[in-house]
């Protein structure tokens, strides 16, 4: 159960108001209660001081004139408060009464008198006797009178009488209380109603002011900033609308702002991904670029022992066409036959360099996979290379494994001969300042994969060397021998083969092994 | 009858080569001798040796290096490269490379293979007139 401010406040009001309300009443009545009874005591004096003095007058001084003595005491007994006004003789017999039935009564009969009160005042000197009952309703008089009555004997004696009132204030205080609770309930409902219009404004100013605010700072909490307080007044909580409301706003250009740098963001990150792709494409043209270098730069060195290849054959010719023309008689028909015989196979030499040559250079990624024999792939490789090696005095061991001469493998074949002239170079340019130089191919194969194997004489590659020897422009060579680009493009080439091409660290020698699947669609 | 006495060594790595020149030295009338390589051609060299024809790019120890021995320790032997056009990748062209050979050497006559043979004969005819 919550507490209401806007409730507690008109309660409490009611509250004092009712209280207030009621003591209003008392007071009010009490108050009216003493003035009546001191204005009845004084007139009820007057009245009857008054009546005392005529009766004196009536039934002392003259002849005893009881009916002019009734008359007056009728006269005073008009006042509708006065219940009993009795003469009594001295034997507490009524004389005369306001009531007819009363007289030749014993006043003891007549409830209210009382015989010894009336005796007190026979026989004190007091003018008067006079008090309220106990509950105060009720004014109680006895005045001495003196009545000139006959006796028995018909001659008149004066005697001690009693003049008896009994006066009620009841109508009067009544009235009075009616008054004192009129005025109270009035009082009480202006109050009430003050009551009822604080509290009505408490709930029209603040309650109902409030429960919006709060509406909305739910919704806020919820999220929505399209409610808002919007309350009208200088007070303090049209105040505090007006800040909620700015602050509904705030929020919602913070929010705006928000959405605006998530879509910038949206934006820049479209741009970035824009650019990255720019810059994927041109590491692709770089990556193609670089393939062709890279090709370039094989082919570039084995243009120089190509040339050697090509050109050591054709001297071979000159020196041999050379001694055919200056061939003389001694010469016979058969030494001419065999140079004539060593021309032609020395041409044929040579077109198969330019063969092999021819084919090597041809290859690209976009090659299709074709069924190869591996010794074609090897014959083309070593047909170019060859010549290096010899003039390096390096010596070139090829060794076929498991039948490997017999076996076709699915693959580019020119790319797998470029690898393989890759790694030969490399370890042409490792060895071919040692003592000791000396490069193995060997060829393995299973059912399901070949592996070409290249290990030449130098002291192996160094673990730290070893990663990062893929990367590309990574080279340990001089800028003019080397590029960087050809172990990254022959892994690349092996990768798209789904084979591998791999360091041989447990191999004392360095050891480089491509292996390749034997069928293969490329990915 | 001079010609024979004129002694020639042959220094070049490939063997058809070799024995393809010294034949028709042989058949000029010289007397040739051959060897392999620039430590082989070391070996056999001595005064007697009037010429010495030479390949540029051998194994062991080059045509380059052979010659500038000669030249230091036999100034009076004449000399003759041959260039196979063979691997130059740290010089520009071909041509700085056969400049730079003769440079090297104090070489004049520098033949690229494949050389006319009479070119050579006559070469050598004038060298050793």
């Amino acid at each position: 159960m919550r507490l209401r401010i806007v409730l507690i406040i008109p309660l409490v009001l009611v509250l004092l108001s009712t209280g207030f309300s009621l003591m209003f009443y008392f007071v009010t009545n009490g108050q009216a209660a003493n003035i009546i009874r001191n204005q009845d005591l004084l007139k009820v004096k007057l009245d009857i001081t008054r009546l005392q003095n005529i009766l004196y007058s009536l039934l002392t001084e003259d002849a005893t004139d009881l009916e002019t003595a009734r008359l007056n005491l009728s006269v005073t007994a008009m006042d509708n408060n006065i219940k009993k006004l009795l003469v009594t003789a001295e034997n507490d017999v009524v004389l005369i009464a306001n009531r007819y039935n009363w007289e030749n009564l014993s006043a003891n009969s007549i409830s209210g008198y009382k015989n010894i009160e009336a005796k007190k005042i026979k026989l004190s000197n007091h003018q008067e006797l006079i008090f309220a009952d106990e509950e105060e309703t009720l004014l109680i008089g006895y005045y001495p009178v003196v009545i000139k009555l006959e006796n028995v004997e018909g001659f008149p004696i004066k005697q001690r009488g009693v003049l008896y009132i009994e006066y009620s204030m009841e109508n009067k205080l009544l009235k009075a209380k009616r008054v004192a609770l009129n005025q109270s309930a009035t009082i009480g409902m202006v109050l009430f109603g003050v009551s009822f219009v604080i509290g009505l404004m408490l709930h029209m100013l603040v309650s109902r002011r409030l429960s919006k605010l709060t509406l909305v700072a739910k919704e806020i909490s919820k999220g929505n900033l399209e409610l808002k307080s919007n309350l009208r007044g200088n007070d303090e909580l049209g105040a505090l609308s007006s800040a909620f409301d700015e602050m509904i706003d705030r929020r919602k250009i913070a929010e705006k702002e928000l959405r605006h740098v998530n879509e910038n963001l949206e934006e820049i990150v479209e741009q970035r991904s824009d650019e990255l792709e720019e810059k994927k494409q041109e590491l692709l043209e770089t990556q193609a670029h670089a393939h062709h270098a890279s090709k370039m730069s094989a082919l570039g060195e084995m243009a120089g022992g190509m040339a050697h290849e090509i050109n050591s054959p054709l001297q071979a010719i000159t020196l041999l066409t050379y001694k055919l023309k200056k061939a003389n008689l001694s010469t016979s028909a058969e030494q001419r036959s065999e140079i004539a015989n060593r021309i032609d196979e020395t041409v044929y030499r040579i077109s198969n360099i330019i063969e092999s040559l021819r084919k090597m250079s041809r290859g690209s990624s976009s090659d299709p996979f074709e069924v190869a024999a591996l010794k074609d792939i090897v014959d083309n490789v070593i047909g170019i290379t060859k010549e290096r090696y010899f003039i390096k005095g390096i010596i070139l061991k090829i060794i076929y494994h498991d039948n490997s001469e017999t076996v076709e493998a699915e693959c580019q074949q020119t790319l797998i001969g470029q690898i393989i002239i890759n790694l030969l170079n490399n370890a042409y340019d490792a060895v071919k300042e040692l003592e000791e130089k000396w490069i193995k191919l060997e060829i393995f194969s299973d059912d399901e994969k070949v592996d070409f194997v290249v290990t030449d004489s130098g002291k192996g590659i160094s673990e730290e060397l070893r990663e990062k020897i893929f990367d590309p422009m990574f080279t340990t060579k001089s800028i003019d021998e080397g590029t960087g680009l050809g172990l990254s493009l022959s892994l690349e080439i092996a990768r798209k083969h789904n084979g591998s091409l791999t360091v041989d660290a447990s191999s004392i020698n360095t050891r480089f092994i491509l292996s390749i699947p034997r069928f293969n669609k490329g990915t | 009858m001079s010609k024979k006495s004129k002694r020639i060594l042959i220094v070049d790595d490939v063997r058809e080569i070799l024995t393809g020149i010294s034949s028709i030295l042989e058949m000029e009338g010289y007397e040739a001798i051959t060897a392999e390589n620039g430590i082989q051609a070391l070996e056999v060299i001595d005064n007697n040796i009037d010429l010495v024809v030479s390949d540029i790019l051998m194994p062991e120890m080059d045509g380059i290096e052979l010659c500038q021995i000669i030249r230091d320790k036999f100034p009076d032997i004449k000399m003759i490269l041959i260039s196979g056009g063979g691997r130059q990748s740290n010089l520009k062209s071909n041509y700085d490379y056969l400049e730079t050979a003769k440079k090297l050497t104090g070489v004049d006559t520098l033949l690229k293979k494949p050389f006319n043979p009479e070119e050579l004969v006559s070469q050598i005819n004038s060298k050793l007139k």
